[in-house]
C-alpha cells in the first residue's frame, strides 16, 4: 500500500518569539514492513539551521532553530511510504508469556537485549500491582504471549470509553485506569503499563491511521489524525503491534512514524521558545492512498 | 553571627588552657579513633600549646573570613553568615602521607572503573551482553540520558570530575560509602577551608609539611583548557551554575573566580547553529568547554522535558556537533545509584582485570530475588536504589516488627526500587565544640579530576563531621553537618610549587573587557532602579512638602499631576489615587502614601511598584555586579535599602526627613557613579539605564501637566520644577509664579539644565555612540535614532511666547512631541534588549 501524507503543525503565539529550538519526529523511519519512498520537511519562517539525526530509538529526528522573531510557526511534513501487511501471526504458536518474561531478565541475543529496555517503567508508563492484577486475567499460566495480548486488547477496547474530554496529554496512567476512559495515547500508555507490570516488553508506536471518508464524499484535507498504538516483543518473531483503540492488529492502514518507551520519547514536535507568551496549536493530517 | 556548635561541656569554668585541649575528650566505644594516627600526633603537638583560649582567639580570624566570604559571594545573606550551610570546624583531620597514597591509588582505580562503566552503558553495553549486570539495573535508572548515547563525548572520559565519600570501620580499614559522579562538589569548599585555616594557624601549616592544594587547582585549570575540541588557540571555558538561588552557588562562584573562568547561568548561554555561545554585549562568544553544575535532567530542556529552567536548550545538539565538551556530560549521575554497588567487584574484574582496592559499603539491591529483612539482621538503612531523595531513608533499628513487615511488603511490591545498606560505625575524630575537643563521627570526601587520560587526586579534601556525637555526618551539602579541612602530613618536605601562574611581567593593557549580556543587563537595571527610586522619592517629597506647607485643609492643587504620574508609573492604583483625592484630612493622605516607601516584611504584595521593592532589587543586582561598582557605591546602595526597612514614619515631617535622607543618598550614588566608576561598557549601560528612566519620568510628568492646558496652573509647574530640582534656577532667571512657556523651556529645552530633558537625551546619544557596533552595519540603531530625533527636535524647535494664540499652538505641538516620545521610550529599552541581551535582529514583517 502506498500513501502520501501531509502533516501540518501551526503555532500561533500571543507575543513575538525571539528565538527557538525544536526537535521533530515527523518523518517515518524504515522498518521491516514499511519503507520511506520520499520525505521533506518545510519550516516557515525559514530556520537558521535544519539538520537530522537518528535518535536513541532510531527515530528519524530533525533539529531546527529560528532566530527570526516570529508570531507564527508552520511546520509541514510531507512523505510517501510503502507498507506491506504483516505475516499472519499464529497467536497460539507464540511462546508462553512466562518464558518471554524470564528471557528479559537474562537477555542474550541482540533482539532481546534491545527489548529488555522496554520492560522497565518509563515516565509515562509506570507499573503498579493493581494494573498487574488486571493484566493477569488475560495471562493465565502458560498462555501464549500473543494470545494474551490479543485478549488484553479486546478487554481494554471493551472496558474503556473513547472520550477526548476525559484526559489531557499529561494524565497519569493510574488515572486513566480509574476513569476507564481516554484517547488512543492513553490506551497505548495503559496497555504498555499492563504488559510491563507483568514483566513483558512493550513499546509505544506513533503514526497515522488511514480513515475512509463517508461513501460518496471526497476525502477531507486535514481530517485524519495522529494515532498511537503499541508493540510487544516476542523472541524470534520480533515486535508485534496491537491497537486497543480500534481493537485491531495493525495491517496496512497504520502508518508508523516513531517508536519509544512512551509519548515523551517520540513527541512529534517539541520546542523551547524564548518569549512568545501564550500559544495556540493547530494540527492537520491528510493521509491519501495512491 | 556564626552558628553555635553543640556544647557538651557547659558547666564549670574552662580548666587550665595548656592541658585543656584533650581533657574533656571521650573516645566513642566501638569506633576507630583518628586520634591514634601519627599524623594527628604531629597536629596535636602544634595545637596543644595554644590551649583552648589560644584556639578560640585564632578561630575568631577564621570566623571573620567566613563571614567576609559569605558577604562577598552570598547575595541574600549580606547581614549575617548564619545561612552559610558550610560550618567549619578549626580542628583539621590529619592523615599520614603513606595512608593517603594508598587511598589515592584506590580512588583512582574507582574513578577509572566508573568511567569504564559509564562509557560502556552509553556505548557498546558489553556489561549487559555478558550478563555482568542485569538489564533492570541500567534501564530502571530514571536519569539515564538517552541523548548521551554514542555522542562524540564517549571517546574521551565521561567522568572528568569525580568525588567519593569514605569512612573508616572499627578495624581501621576504609570503606566507600558514596560516589559523586553527577556534579561532584566540595572542591571549592575544601579550598576555602584550607585558605581559612592557613590564616588561623599560619605557623602550624608551614611547619607540618602538609601537602598543598595549589598545584592541584593549577593542573585542573590547565587541563580544562586542554580539553577544548580541536585546535583552538584560546579556548573559552565556562562554568554553568544554577545561579544564586541554589545552595551550591557559593562554591561555583568561589571556584570559578579562583580558576579564572567565567561563571554563567543558563540564560546567559545560547545554542546557535549547533554551537554553544556566551551572550556578550559585543556579540556571541563561542564556548568550548562547559563545566556543568546544573542537574543533568535540567541541562537541556529540549531533549528531556523538566520543571527547572537552569539549562540550555539545544545543549545536546551542540555536543552532537562536537563543538563543545561538557564536563561532566548529563548522564554521569547514574553511577551514583547504590544499586550498582553489589556488582562493582565483578565489574572491576571484567573491565579492569583488577580486584577493588577499597570495598563499598555492604549493599543489597532488591532488583534481584532476595530474602526479606528479618528483625535479627544487622542494622541497615533502606533507601532509594537509583535517585537520591526519592523517598525518606529508613533505619531498620528504628522500626517495630510490624513496620518492618510493612517495609518488606513495600519492597516486594516494587522490586528494584530499594537498596538495603548495612549501617557502619564511622570512625570518630576530635572536633571543636567551642571550648575544647570532643569525639564525633567523621567521613571524608576525596576529589579527583581527569586530564583526559588519567586521574589526579586533590591532596586534601573535605571532611564532614556529625552535628553531635550520636548522629552520622550528613554527606550531602544540603545537610546540616560541620566541615573540616583534611591535612595530609608529609614526612618528606616538598618544595612549594610556584602558586601563581601569572607571568612575572605584565604587558600594559587598557580598555574593553568582555561584558556578558547578563552583566550588562544588570548594570542597565542598576541604573534604572536607582533612578526610579530617586524620582519616586523626589515626587513623594514634593507631595509631602506641599501637604506640610499648605496650612489649610484644602487639597494642594499642584500635586495632581504628580499623583497621576505615580499612578501611570505603577506606584499607585486608581483606587488609592481616588482615596487620596477624596481624603478629608492630611492623616488619611499620609497613611495612603506611607506604603510606597515603607513595607513591613510579610505584608501582602499589592502588585504595585514600591520603593522598598526597587531598592531591594537594586541591592540584589548590585551584589551580582560588585566587581563593577566601587565600594562606596555598594555601601550607599546598602544604606538606601536599609532606609526603607526602618520603622515607618509616624508624622508627615518625619516622612519628609526620611525622604530627604533618601535623596541625599541618591545624590551620593549619582556622584560616585559619575566620579568613581571606570568608563567601561558596563558603565555605559548603567548610565543608559539612569537616563532612560529619568527621561521617562520627565515626559510622564510633563505629559500629565500639558493635558490640563489651558488650565495648566503655576502650582503644577512649580511642583515639576521642584521634582527636577530647578526651582532655584527658575526663580533666579524669572520672577514670580512659574509661567508655562518659560518653565517648559527650562524643563525640556535648556541644554544647561542637567536635570532637563534635552540633557538626558544628549547623554543617551553619547552613550549609544559608545556601544559596541557590528562592523558590517554602520547605520544607527533604531533606539538610537529615536533618541537622536527627540534631541534634534528640542535643539531646533523654539517655544513661541508672543501671544496667547502662538502659546497655545506651541504647547499643542509640544504636547504631541512629549506624548509620542513617552510612547516610544518602552521600545527603546526593548530594542536595546533584543540586540545586546537576547541577540536577535528584529525585522518587522
Amino acid at each position: 500500500m502506498l500513501y502520501s501524507i501531509h502533516h501540518r503543525t501551526r503555532y500561533v503565539y500571543e507575543d513575538h518569539v525571539s528565538y527557538s529550538h525544536h526537535l521533530a519526529r515527523l518523518t517515518p523511519s524504515d522498518s521491516p514492513l514499511q519503507r520511506r519512498i520520499s520525505s521533506r520537511i518545510l519550516v516557515n519562517p525559514a530556520p537558521d539551521i535544519l539538520s537530522d539525526h537518528s535518535d536513541y530509538f532510531n527515530n528519524f529526528t530533525h533539529f531546527f532553530s529560528l532566530t527570526t522573531p516570529h508570531q507564527e510557526l508552520v511546520v509541514d511534513s510531507y512523505c510517501k511510504v510503502l507498507i506491506e501487511p504483516p505475516r499472519d501471526l499464529s497467536l497460539n504458536l507464540s511462546p508462553a508469556w512466562e518464558s518471554v518474561r524470564d528471557r528479559m531478565l537474562q537477555p542474550s541475543d541482540p533482539g532481546s537485549l534491545e527489548a529488555a529496555e522496554f520492560v522497565s517503567p518509563s515516565p509515562l508508563c509506570t507499573v503498579h500491582p493493581t494494573i498487574a492484577d488486571y493484566t493477569l486475567k488475560s495471562f493465565r499460566p502458560g498462555t501464549p504471549i500473543l494470545e494474551g495480548v490479543t485478549d488484553l486488547t479486546h478487554r481494554i477496547h471493551a472496558d474503556f470509553e473513547f472520550n477526548p474530554s476525559a484526559t489531557t496529554v499529561s494524565t497519569p496512567v493510574m488515572e486513566v485506569f480509574e476513569k476507564r476512559a481516554g484517547v488512543c495515547q492513553d490506551f497505548a500508555h495503559f496497555q504498555i503499563s499492563c504488559l510491563r507490570s507483568i514483566g513483558l516488553p512493550a513499546s509505544y508506536v506513533s503514526g497515522y491511521l488511514r480513515t475512509e471518508p463517508p461513501p460518496g464524499q471526497p476525502r477531507l484535507i486535514g481530517a485524519d489524525a495522529s494515532h498511537a498504538w503499541i508493540a510487544v516483543f516476542v523472541p524470534e518473531l520480533g515486535w508485534a503491534e496491537f491497537d486497543a483503540t480500534n481493537d485491531a492488529i495493525p495491517e496496512t492502514d497504520h502508518i508508523r512514524v516513531a517508536r519509544g518507551r512512551d509519548y515523551h520519547d517520540i513527541c512529534p514536535i517539541r520546542g523551547t521558545v524564548y518569549g512568545g507568551g501564550a500559544q495556540k496549536l493547530e494540527i492537520g493530517v491528510t493521509v491519501t492512498p495512491e | 553571627m556564626y552558628p553555635e556548635m553543640r556544647q557538651t561541656q557547659s558547666s564549670g569554668p574552662p580548666p587550665n588552657p595548656a592541658a585543656a585541649l584533650l581533657s574533656s575528650y571521650r573516645p566513642m566505644a566501638g569506633r576507630f579513633d583518628e586520634i591514634h594516627s601519627s599524623a594527628w600526633k604531629s597536629v596535636f603537638s602544634e595545637l596543644n600549646p595554644l590551649g583552648s583560649e589560644g584556639i578560640q582567639t585564632a578561630w575568631k580570624r577564621g570566623q571573620d573570613l567566613l563571614h567576609e566570604n559569605g558577604i562577598a559571594y552570598n547575595l541574600l545573606s549580606s547581614e549575617s553568615s548564619s545561612d552559610r550551610r558550610w560550618a567549619l570546624d578549626p580542628i583539621p583531620l590529619a592523615l599520614d602521607e603513606a595512608e593517603w597514597e594508598s587511598l589515592s591509588t584506590a580512588a583512582i582505580q574507582r574513578a577509572r572503573l566508573w568511567d569504564g562503566i559509564l562509557r560502556d552503558c552509553y556505548g557498546p553495553r558489553k556489561l549487559l551482553q555478558n550478563g555482568t549486570i542485569p538489564p533492570a539495573l541500567l534501564f530502571s535508572q530514571p536519569n539515564y540520558q538517552h541523548s548521551l548515547r554514542n555522542l562524540p563525548e564517549t571517546n574521551g572520559p565521561l567522568l572528568s570530575l569525580y568525588a567519593l565519600d569514605l569512612a573508616r570501620s572499627p578495624d581501621g580499614s576504609w570503606t566507600v560509602v558514596a560516589d559523586r559522579t553527577e556534579t561532584p562538589n566540595g572542591a571549592g569548599f575544601a579550598l576555602e577551608n584550607r585558605i581559612i585555616l592557613n590564616n588561623v594557624f599560619p605557623g602550624a601549616t608551614k611547619r607540618l609539611h602538609l601537602l598543598r592544594l595549589a598545584s592541584y587547582f593549577q593542573k585542573l585549570r590547565e587541563s580544562l583548557f586542554e580539553r577544548a575540541p580541536a585546535a583552538i588557540e584560546s579556548p573559552h571555558v565556562v562554568m554553568l551554575s544554577p545561579g544564586t538561588g541554589d545552595p551550591t552557588y557559593f562554591e561555583d562562584a568561589y571556584l570559578s573566580r579562583y580558576l579564572g573562568i567565567n561563571l554563567a547561568i543558563g540564560e546567559e548561554l545560547t545554542v546557535r547553529n549547533d554551537r554553544l555561545y556566551l551572550k556578550t554585549v559585543s556579540g556571541l562568544r563561542p564556548v568550548h568547554v562547559l563545566i556543568r553544575r546544573v542537574a543533568e535532567n535540567e541541562a537541556d530542556p529540549l531533549e528531556s522535558p523538566s520543571q527547572g529552567n537552569h539549562g540550555i536548550p539545544g545543549l545536546f545538539q551542540a555536543m552532537r556537533s562536537g563543538s563543545v565538551v561538557v564536563i561532566n556530560p548529563p548522564g554521569t549521575g547514574i553511577a551514583e545509584a547504590p544499586a550498582f554497588l553489589p556488582y562493582l567487584p565483578q565489574i572491576s574484574r571484567d573491565l579492569l582485570g583488577e580486584e577493588l582496592l577499597i570495598p563499598s559499603i555492604n549493599t543489597r539491591w532488591t532488583g534481584q530475588p532476595s530474602d526479606p529483612i528479618r528483625p535479627g539482621d544487622p542494622a541497615a538503612v533502606v533507601k532509594s536504589a537509583f535517585t537520591r531523595n526519592l523517598f525518606r531513608p529508613r533505619l531498620t533499628r528504628d522500626l517495630t516488627p510490624t513496620q518492618l513487615e510493612e517495609l518488606n511488603q513495600e519492597i516486594a511490591r516494587q522490586p528494584g526500587r530499594h537498596v538495603i545498606q548495612q549501617e557502619m560505625p564511622f570512625s570518630c575524630a576530635p572536633c571543636w565544640n567551642g571550648q575544647g575537643l570532643e569525639a564525633r563521627p567523621v567521613a571524608i570526601r576525596m576529589i579527583l579530576f581527569s586530564d583526559g587520560s588519567d586521574y589526579h587526586v586533590m591532596p586534601g579534601g573535605l571532611v564532614r563531621s556529625a552535628a553531635s556525637a550520636d548522629t552520622l555526618p550528613g554527606l550531602s551539602l544540603h545537610e546540616s553537618s560541620c566541615s573540616k579541612d583534611l591535612w595530609v602530613i608529609s614526612r618528606n618536605p616538598k618544595p612549594a610549587l610556584q602558586a601563581s601562574n601569572l607571568p612575572s611581567r605584565l604587558t600594559i593593557r587598557r580598555g574593553q573587557e568582555i561584558l556578558s549580556s547578563r552583566a550588562a543587563d544588570n548594570m542597565l537595571w542598576i541604573g534604572r532602579y536607582s533612578e526610579r527610586a530617586e524620582c519616586a522619592s523626589r515626587v513623594l517629597l514634593e507631595i509631602v512638602q506641599s501637604l506640610i506647607a499648605e496650612s489649610d485643609e484644602t487639597f494642594p492643587p499642584g500635586i495632581h499631576a504628580l499623583l497621576q504620574s505615580l499612578e501611570s508609573l505603577d506606584y499607585l492604583n486608581a483606587e488609592i489615587h481616588e482615596a487620596i483625592k477624596q481624603a478629608s484630612d492630611r492623616e488619611q493622605i499620609f497613611q495612603a502614601l506611607v506604603p510606597l516607601f515603607h513595607s513591613g516584611p510579610g505584608e501582602p504584595s499589592s502588585g504595585l511598584d514600591t520603593l522598598p521593592d526597587n531598592l531591594n532589587r537594586l541591592r540584589n543586582l548590585a551584589s551580582l555586579s560588585r566587581e563593577r561598582l566601587s565600594n562606596e557605591t555598594w555601601r550607599i546602595i546598602c544604606l538606601l535599602d536599609d532606609l526603607g526597612r526602618h520603622a515607618p514614619p509616624t508624622t508627615l515631617s518625619e516622612f519628609r526627613s526620611t525622604l530627604q535622607q533618601a535623596i541625599q543618598l541618591h545624590s551620593a550614588f549619582n556622584g560616585t557613579s559619575r566620579e568613581n566608576l571606570t568608563r567601561t561598557q558596563g558603565w555605559h549601560f548603567l548610565n543608559i539605564g539612569r537616563k532612560l528612566e529619568r527621561t521617562s519620568w520627565i515626559v510622564t510628568m510633563v505629559d500629565h501637566a500639558l493635558t490640563t492646558y489651558p488650565e495648566l496652573s503655576s502650582s503644577t509647574l512649580d511642583a515639576i520644577l521642584s521634582v527636577i530640582d530647578c526651582t532655584l534656577t527658575y526663580r533666579f532667571r524669572y520672577q514670580g509664579a512659574p509661567q508655562a512657556l518659560p518653565a517648559l523651556d527650562l524643563i525640556l529645552f535648556d541644554p544647561a539644565n542637567p536635570r532637563g530633558l534635552i540633557y538626558q537625551l544628549t547623554d543617551l546619544n553619547r552613550d549609544f555612540d559608545q556601544l559596541p557596533r557590528s562592523s558590517e552595519n554602520t547605520l544607527r540603531r533604531p533606539p538610537h535614532r529615536t533618541i537622536l530625533k527627540a534631541q534634534h527636535y528640542l535643539e531646533t524647535e523654539f517655544l513661541q511666547s508672543g501671544d496667547k494664540k502662538s502659546e497655545a499652538s506651541s504647547i499643542k505641538e509640544l504636547h504631541r512631541f512629549v506624548a509620542s516620545l513617552r510612547k516610544e521610550l518602552p521600545h527603546v529599552a526593548e530594542q536595546l534588549g533584543w540586540e545586546f541581551f537576547t541577540h536577535v535582529t528584529f525585522t518587522r514583517s
